[in-house]
């Protein structure tokens, strides 16, 4: 009898024993996160996330983009046809509530590429790789985390800061505008020092030098330190990096993508059999809205009668015909703009032409990510110059030269001493439709003036309203703005 | 009712004294008392053994009987006494006492590794036995239980071999799973669909914490025990035969509209939307006469079906060792065309003594089943348009979009074009070994393997229906599952006596592990000649697609022990404690410890009570434990890197194609969920009346899930998107459980029972940590949620507007202003809901939302009744909910020209004054889409489940052919239910607790009726 028992003692003592082991191992068919940033090439694929999420939905190949930094202006309205989506006609009319989901998606999906850079900054120091590289793969998460600060700052004011993962408390605290562009400002200070002036071919889209300078420029025209601006402007100009192109129709064509002008882009590709890369709707949401052939798109953030009048005061032909593509035109690339009859807001239908994909390009491609062969050109070399002669007549001194340059490829005469209202009218008609035109009346104070009429408030439209959602989840820490 | 009972037993005894038989000889007098009392006992069956013939005893126990000789037995039965027996030798009066006896007390009860007298259980512990269960003609035993066990709600699903839906005492998880844990013979079961009923010896339903505790973290929704049947020792072979056939055919059709109602309704919608926007477009009605066709897709696509069960088994035994032997076979057909179901299994059990010290044995029990699944088209039959047949003159598949009414797929070609096969095996091997090395300790070391593998085969031939319903190459799926699990357990029992001390003390511990993976291949082009060619080898060898990954690998080791200690057989106390440890979580934080305590007190036997009349047993006992519930969200502890396409890229000029892959961590979850933990009071009183004819258990229960898993919304500078899981909240069920039965007989011939009993749930959320926002769920139609789950309301309440009338005009549009003269809703059209402003702040919006009950009934309640006459049995349950709501989806989403119910064309607004309650035909157009009150109807119903009728033969006839027993019977399953639910079925299955009751399309309810016949030889 005993020896029953005793085989079932032992066989207990050797399971007890075993229990560690029997409970602990890694879990099934998953890639903990635990598993990754081990290799130079994880730190690799974490560098390109950081530039793959900038085109989609969430970011600049989608709506929140488009309702939050084109739709308040002037220039850009909702389009389509009346009764499509109406309710964000509200963006152009400062009709919208703080509890707006877009506002909550604007501000979690910036955040959400913060994140993606703060993860390479915090998890590729410990990886054993080449020194250079990881310096540049760093320099690279500055730079982005600093694009996506200051579209936080734009929209929102000053914001929490986080610069590393986990976020902590800090996540739920607000920092002054001060204190936000200050941060911002030390991110591409040390990006500049560290990414490349020049990139192969098979980098480009990757962030250069250039490209921080130039945020770093528009930055300190925000801040309104023109001296700071002037200096930066005139050093990427004596660069001799960068020239206008030509033809301004051509350079928003795919083939001009990097070409002489570009400083910084969203790649954006179609991809056969690849939606996850065939993502960018940028140019699907802009395209000529109608049916079967007629059909490019969806026909959204179309310029207004007010912009065409813009063009019109200025007696610009030639941008005005590139900026806006209008029912009956034919495009140099030989396509009829047809589609819609009525357009929600406009005396005729009208489409962003800078977004427009040419039928040579489009054709064959499947639906929804037809136009995805377009990139977001976010920096261009005219801004730069633009740039320069604001910060130039704001210091006191002569903006012609800049300015010109920019004018005499729109076809428009030199003006010899620009004022400042030039200028700025200049960078009107020149960016129009690029996403910067609502920033650039709440920068230079005229907000109120030219957009009282579409509903801007004083005082209180000039930033939008903290989340309300935001607000809340942090238990009311995070302060609402004023007029919210 | 009453009279009715009256006349059948009127019936009843008249055809007795018909068959009755004459022929007794001597005379027997004497009196019957009660032997505690020496009160005189009225009524008793005094009955000549191994006839039919015998008497009663008389007001004062008197009774006389003639017998043939000095070798007759007398047989001495009165209900709630012990039976005697007595040899009439040369008596010629007889004297009995009967003693009570408390039977139901006696029973011996399955509780968690190891068994208890009823007696003894401080807990409310329910035990179903087989014949409860094999009455019904049902493929799963939970079935069977329904309206059976207060506390227990099933919702049945009425698809073939659909197992039931279980919730024990309310939903106490909103994330986690909430269904409880089933034991079949030690191991750990999500489903026991594969169990043939017949084999199953019974059914153990464990509610409160404290008998559940000793399952730990496993046991938070309560344990169901299935316990299969065994051989019994020094039992000659016993071979028995159940079988009955049947035929199921569908009970509460929901008329639809004809192909004329249709039109009109599409006309008056069209009519509608054209109203709302009157730039768009003009209005152009379609003519009813063009569509002459109108189909009923109830009757194209449902038909009747047959069933049958036969099962056959085996049992005996000698003195050294005890078997079983079973076979079963199941058929059921679908209700839906091209649906059935077929099951075969086998289970033996043999154990064998070895010596006094040693015993062991096994049981094996194989399934193997399949099942025909066509693809949904319940979800499509309320939408169809009546305008097309099925097939053309020609017997092609009608295009549907040739009627001009939209996109639609043709239904009865899904069925014919879109079909599983699912092929199971499933087998669970128990093997023990029971050693008693002194007195009073056993040890005992068990060890079950299970294994499961599904191999389905999905072939969508190549075929052209419409535009819309069409595959250009033929396509087949083949996917194979392989599950494995084990269960080891090992305890050691130890049993005493000191005195009045009655001490039974078990530990033990187990070892748990599953493991499984799911392959999947799809090839194209594959040829169609018969199920022959069914293999992707012999398709065209391009377009393969390949999934492959593991189910979740979890191992789990448990502690455990429990105490039951009896003081004068009248103080009762039970203590559990477990300790569990699962590779779920994470390591520093994976074991968690269980414990639970019971007190009992049996009050009828103190002596101050002994003078009490009327009251037999009457036991008072209360319970606290705690339980964990690590069904939740798998590895949701585990960060993992996200490489989505969206973080890929290609950089470089335009034209390249060079995709540099991308990958971050993009989420951030709560590296510290953990299993939500259940405390559970209970307390309760079991008594026994009138000679323990009346039985009567009432318990109380307050059952609290802490550490509840939420969805957390993250703040956005977290930069982790959407939510994530946490343990956030605190659940609340509690309520009432009453259970009665009244039994008796009124002669030695004639008997009843009556039984009945009653649940109330009271379900809600009961506190949301901070910063936890509530849950909007169950889309109903476009995105339009319907469910809010918020602190202080039930789990997936519906949420919405509240409808104040229909606008009969424009004129009562325009007139609908708050108090600044603001329109309320000035885009509404005729028609159209009113919604009212709730909060009167002047807006509709979504502040004005009501909320109006949830799916969770607040009462459950069932009751039976049972007739023995002669060889007659006549038994009946019945069970219903009430009090609980549904949401009629069905009708609310529509996107289209989809077709309607007759009830919503009989009662919808046709123009101004037709209705002040039922919308225009745009159900979905302008704000009628907002979820609202109209759609949530009563989910109450009230059921007939089974009703019996035996016959046993006389085993005086039977025995001459070597038969013991033989019945016939004739069964109805589910002949009646009632709801006014517009709907097929109030018992909508499927969903999460935050979805629960919605409505998109249930299989019908059913009625089925059998004949069978039981055989033992």
């Amino acid at each position: 009898m005993k020896k029953y028992s005793s085989l079932l003692i032992l066989i207990a003592g050797i399971f007890i024993t075993s229990c560690k082991k029997y409970l602990d191992f890694p879990p099934e068919g998953k890639v903990p996160a635990t598993n990754f940033f081990q290799t130079p090439d994880d730190a690799a694929k974490a560098m390109t996330s950081m530039y793959g999420n900038l085109r989609t939905w969430d970011m600049y190949g989608g709506f929140n983009y488009l309702l939050v930094n084109e739709l308040p202006s002037d220039d850009i309205i909702k389009g389509s046809e009346p009764g499509d989506g109406g309710a964000n006609n509200m963006y152009h009319s400062f009709q919208f509530q703080k509890t707006e989901g877009t506002f909550n998606s604007y501000w979690n999906t910036r955040y959400q590429q913060i994140n993606l850079s703060n993860q390479v900054l915090s998890n590729v120091p410990g990886i054993n790789m080449d020194q250079t590289l990881k310096n540049r793969y760093f320099a690279e998460a500055k730079f982005l985390r600093a694009f996506s600060y200051f579209d936080l700052l734009r929209a929102f004011g000053g914001v929490p800061i986080v610069d590393k993962v986990p976020v902590g408390p800090e996540g739920m605290l607000r920092k002054t505008s001060d204190e936000t562009y200050d941060f911002i400002e030390k991110d591409l200070k040390d990006a500049i020092a560290v990414l490349p002036s020049d990139l192969p071919p098979a980098e480009l889209g990757r962030a250069t030098k250039w490209a921080a300078e130039f945020l770093l420029a528009k930055v300190y025209l925000y801040r309104q330190k023109y001296n700071e601006c002037k200096t930066l402007t005139d050093e990427i100009i004596s660069s001799n990096k960068f020239s206008l192109y030509g033809d301004f129709y051509k350079l928003f064509r795919p083939e001009q993508e990097f070409c002489s002008e570009s400083i910084f882009e969203v790649v954006s590709t179609y991809l056969n059999e690849n939606s996850g890369i065939s993502s960018c709707q940028y140019a699907q949401i802009r395209g000529v809205r109608g049916s079967g052939t007629e059909s490019w798109g969806w026909g959204w953030g179309t310029p207004s009668d007010n912009l065409v009048k813009a063009f019109d005061n200025a007696g610009d032909v030639v941008r005005k015909k590139v900026t806006i593509l209008t029912r009956g035109d034919i495009t140099p690339d030989g396509d009829l703009v047809a589609g819609i009859q009525v357009m929600d807001g406009a005396s005729e239908p009208r489409y962003n032409g800078k977004a427009y994909v040419p039928t040579r390009i489009a054709q064959g491609k499947s639906g929804g990510t037809q136009n995805s062969d377009q990139n977001i050109r976010l920096m261009r070399y005219a801004e730069v110059l633009l740039m320069n002669a604001e910060a130039a007549v704001r210091t006191g001194g002569n903006g012609a030269a800049s300015l010109n340059l920019v004018r005499r490829r729109a076809g428009l005469s030199d003006i010899t001493s620009p004022t400042l209202l030039q200028i700025l009218e200049e960078r009107h008609l020149e960016l129009a439709g690029e996403g910067d035109r609502f920033w650039d009346l709440v920068r230079t104070g005229r907000a109120a003036e030219v957009l009282g009429p579409q509903g801007f408030v004083a005082g209180k439209n000039e930033l939008f309203p903290i989340p309300d959602l935001q607000v809340q989840l942090s238990g009311g820490q995070l302060t609402q703005n004023p007029g919210w | 009712m009453n009279r009715l009972l009256v006349f059948i037993m009127t019936v009843c005894f008249c055809f007795s004294n018909l068959i009755r038989a004459h022929a007794q000889q001597n005379t027997i007098t004497g009196t019957v008392k009660n032997g505690a009392s020496g009160d005189a006992l009225a009524g008793v069956n005094v009955l000549v053994k191994g006839t039919q013939s015998g008497t009663q005893t008389d007001d004062k126990g008197e009774f006389s009987i003639k017998v043939k000789n000095e070798n007759t037995t007398l047989v001495f039965s009165y209900v709630g006494y012990k039976s005697q027996e007595v040899k009439v030798g040369n008596q010629n009066v007889i004297n009995v006492n009967l003693e009570l006896e408390v039977a139901i007390l006696d029973q011996v009860v399955v509780v968690g590794y190891g068994t208890q007298k009823s007696k003894d259980l401080t807990a409310p512990v329910v035990t179903i036995k087989n014949e409860e269960i094999t009455k019904q003609p049902v493929s799963n035993a939970l079935n069977a239980l329904q309206g059976k066990v207060a506390g227990v709600m099933i919702s049945t699903d009425g698809k073939p071999g659909g197992a039931p839906t279980m919730l024990i005492r309310g939903v106490g998880s909103v994330r986690g799973a909430v269904s409880p844990l089933y034991i079949v013979d030690e191991v750990f079961m999500d489903d026991v669909s594969s169990i043939s009923p017949s084999d199953i010896e019974s059914v153990t339903i464990l509610k409160d914490a404290s008998s559940c505790a000793i399952y730990g973290v496993r046991a938070a929704n309560g344990v169901v025990i299935i316990t299969t049947k065994k051989g019994t020792k020094n039992r000659p072979a016993k071979v028995s035969y159940n079988g009955y056939v049947g035929v199921q055919s569908i009970t509460n059709k929901m008329p639809l509209v004809g192909s004329k109602q249709y039109v009109q309704l599409i006309n008056e919608k069209m009519y509608s939307a054209f109203l709302r926007d009157t730039s768009k477009g003009t209005y152009s009605p379609f003519d009813p006469a063009n569509y002459p066709t109108s189909t009923n897709w109830y009757d194209e696509l449902l038909r009747n079906g047959f069933m049958q069960n036969h099962d056959l088994s085996v049992t005996g035994g000698s003195e050294k060792s005890a078997y079983y032997f079973g076979v079963g076979l199941f058929t059921q057909d679908g209700l839906v065309k091209k649906n059935d179901y077929t099951r075969f299994s086998l289970r033996g059990s043999h154990d064998i003594t070895i010596n006094k010290y040693v015993k062991t044995g096994y049981s094996l029990t194989l399934s193997t089943w399949q099942e025909n699944a066509p693809a949904d088209v319940l979800t499509r039959i309320h939408i169809i348009p009546p305008v097309f047949a099925p097939k053309d003159a020609q017997g092609n598949f009608t295009n549907p979009l040739e009627s001009g009414f939209g996109i639609f797929a043709n239904p009865s070609a899904v069925i014919e074009y879109n079909n599983s096969l699912n092929k199971n095996i499933r087998g669970l091997m128990n093997l023990y070994l029971e050693v008693k090395p002194i007195r009073n300790l056993t040890l005992k070391t068990s060890f079950t393997p299970d294994f499961k593998t599904t191999n389905s085969s999905i072939y969508v031939p190549k075929y052209w229906v419409s535009s819309a319903q069409y595959d250009t190459v033929a396509h087949l799926t083949k996917e194979s599952n392989y599950n494995l699990n084990y269960v080891w357990d090992n305890t050691a029992t130890y049993e005493t006596r000191i005195e009045e001390h009655r001490i039974k003390a078990m530990v033990g511990f187990s070892a748990v592990h599953n493991s499984g993976e799911l392959l999947r291949a799809v090839g194209t082009g594959v040829p169609d000649f018969t199920d022959a060619t069914h293999y992707i080898d012999l398709g065209d060898k391009t377009g393969y697609s390949v999934v492959n990954y593991p189910y979740d690998k979890i191992s789990a080791l448990s502690y455990f022990g429990r105490v039951q200690y009896s003081f004068k057989e009248r103080y009762l106390a039970t203590a559990t404690l477990r300790r569990d440890g699962s590779s779920k979580f994470p390591s520093d934080s994976r074991w968690g410890t269980f414990p639970s305590v019971g007190l009992g007190w049996i009050i009828s036997d103190e002596s101050f009570m002994k003078k009490v009349r009327g009251i037999d047993f009457l036991k008072a006992r209360a319970s606290w434990g705690k339980l964990g519930n690590d069904k939740i969200p798998q590895n949701a502890y585990t960060l993992t890197a996200n490489t989505d396409a969206r973080y890929s890229a290609i950089f470089g000029p335009y034209g390249s194609n060079v995709v540099s892959p991308g990958a971050n961590i993009t989420t951030a979850v709560q590296p510290r969920l953990k299993w939500e933990i259940v405390e559970e009071s209970d307390a309760g009183v079991e008594a026994a009346f009138l000679r323990s004819r009346l039985n009567v258990t009432a318990d109380y229960y307050h059952r609290l899930t802490r550490n509840a898993i939420f969805d957390v919304t993250l703040i956005g500078s977290s930069g982790a998107s959407g939510t994530v899981l946490d343990n956030n909240a605190d659940i609340l069920n509690q309520g009432f459980e009453f259970t009665a039965s009244w039994a008796d007989n009124i002669s030695n011939k004639f008997s009843y029972r009556i039984g009945a009993n009653l649940t109330t749930i009271n379900n809600r959320v009961q506190k949301l940590k901070n910063g936890t926002l509530p849950i909007n769920d169950g889309d109903v139609v476009n995105g339009n949620l319907a469910t809010y789950t918020q602190q202080g309301h039930p789990i997936g309440e519906f949420w919405v507007y509240q409808v104040d009338g229909i606008f009969q005009n424009f004129n009562d549009v325009h007139a609908y202003k708050n108090d600044k003269g603001v329109e309320y809703m000035p885009n509404a059209v005729p028609g159209d809901f009113k919604y009212k402003d709730i909060n009167g702040d002047g807006v509709i919006d979504r502040k004005d939302r009501v909320t109006v009950g949830s799916y969770i009934p607040k009462i459950t309640y069932g009751f039976n009744i049972g007739i023995n006459y002669n060889s007659f049995d006549l038994s009946a349950d019945f069970q219903g909910v009430a009090g609980n709501k549904i949401y009629n989806k069905k009708r609310a989403n529509r996107f289209g020209n989809e077709s309607y119910d007759a009830d919503f064309y009989n009662h919808s607004w046709h123009g101004e004054g037709t209705s002040n309650t039922y919308p225009n035909a745009d159900i979905s157009g302008g704000l009628n889409a907002y979820p609202n009150t109209f759609f949530v109807e009563s989910g109450s119903y009230f059921r007939i489940r089974n009703i019996q009728l035996g016959y046993t033969m006389p085993n005086a006839l039977t025995k001459k052919i070597g038969i013991e027993r033989l019945r016939f019977f004739v069964t109805s399953q589910n002949p009646f239910t009632y709801f006014k639910y517009n709907g097929v079925s109030p018992e909508i299955t499927g969903g999460t607790a935050t979805t629960m009751g919605i409505d998109n399309g249930v299989y019908p309810l059913s009625r089925t009726t059998t004949f069978g016949v039981n055989v033992n030889f």
